[in-house]
């Protein structure tokens, strides 16, 4: 079984979030923010899975963060040698009305997250994909689909880019795959 | 849900009093309830969100050291994602 839709860009006008619930308030708020607010003020990108009614059942938010040291607030680099910072793609917000959980909508979110990481990952360099699990149902998800702790913060998992693109690919001809 | 045991004081207008009432009233929870829960939103969200990431030497080690990790482990994971949806995952 697929999900209703493949995740599209959020659309205020045609996607329906009044009625979406996922168990944790501060994401159905943050839904419901991006549709009374101006997309372009937002630093997040938002993807929904809807239904062919436009009922919004899953959502994620993806923003491109910076890597840096405290004590320097200038960007960690790979090696001392080459000066180009270290860009993350957090996926910041990942979640399933609970009408819908367990149905793989939370998968296919994550998957058409994934791809389009790897395909902005050709223009921006972008090292790793970076996920916050503020608790275990999170956890559970993220370390499922081989996300692994980051080394950054407790809650902070991730998976290297190149190991996404291997894997799970990215080209625009492999999407519908 | 942990327990609530830390306390935290914090002083609003009266103007601010009276639209944290009302709000929480209109919802039905107490004014400490939702204070709580829209402070512990907003802060997920300012976590979630950001667009720097600041960490000390130690942890800036380790995320590289992550970075180059042997992959077997995260690609088998990363593979349960195009498997048929229900076949051995509850996601």
């Amino acid at each position: 079984m697929n999900p209703p839709s493949e995740p599209v860009v959020f659309d205020p006008e045609s996607h329906a979030v009044d009625a979406f619930r996922c168990g944790r308030e501060g994401l159905d708020g943050r839904l419901r923010s991006y549709a009374g607010s101006g997309l372009s003020r937002d630093p997040a990108r938002t993807f929904v899975t809807a239904s062919s009614d436009g009922t919004v059942l899953g959502y994620y938010t993806v923003v491109v963060s910076e890597i840096a040291t405290a004590q320097a607030a200038a960007p960690i680099t790979a090696d001392a040698s080459q000066r180009e910072p270290i860009s993350v793609a957090m996926i910041a917000r990942l979640a399933v009305d609970e009408g819908h959980q367990g149905g793989g909508v939370g998968r296919g979110l994550l998957l058409d997250a994934l791809r389009r990481i790897v395909r902005a990952s050709e223009e921006v360099a972008v090292r790793a994909v970076i996920a916050p699990a503020a608790d275990r149902k999170a956890q559970g998800f993220y370390r499922h689909f081989g996300f692994e702790p980051s080394g950054l913060e407790p809650d902070l998992l991730m998976v290297p880019v190149r190991s996404v693109r291997r894997v799970v690919g990215g080209a625009a001809s492999d999407l519908r795959g | 849900m942990a327990a609530r045991s830390q306390r935290i004081e914090i002083r609003v207008s009266d103007e601010e009093r009276v639209l944290e009432e009302a709000a929480a009233g209109a919802q039905g929870d107490t004014l400490s309830e939702f204070i709580r829960r829209a402070a512990r939103a907003e802060a997920e969200r300012v976590l979630a969100e950001r667009t720097r990431i600041s960490v000390d030497e130690e942890r800036a080690e380790a995320f590289l050291a992550a970075l180059v990790r042997p992959a077997a482990d995260s690609e088998r994971g990363l593979r349960r994602l195009l498997e048929l949806p229900g076949e051995h995952s509850r996601w």
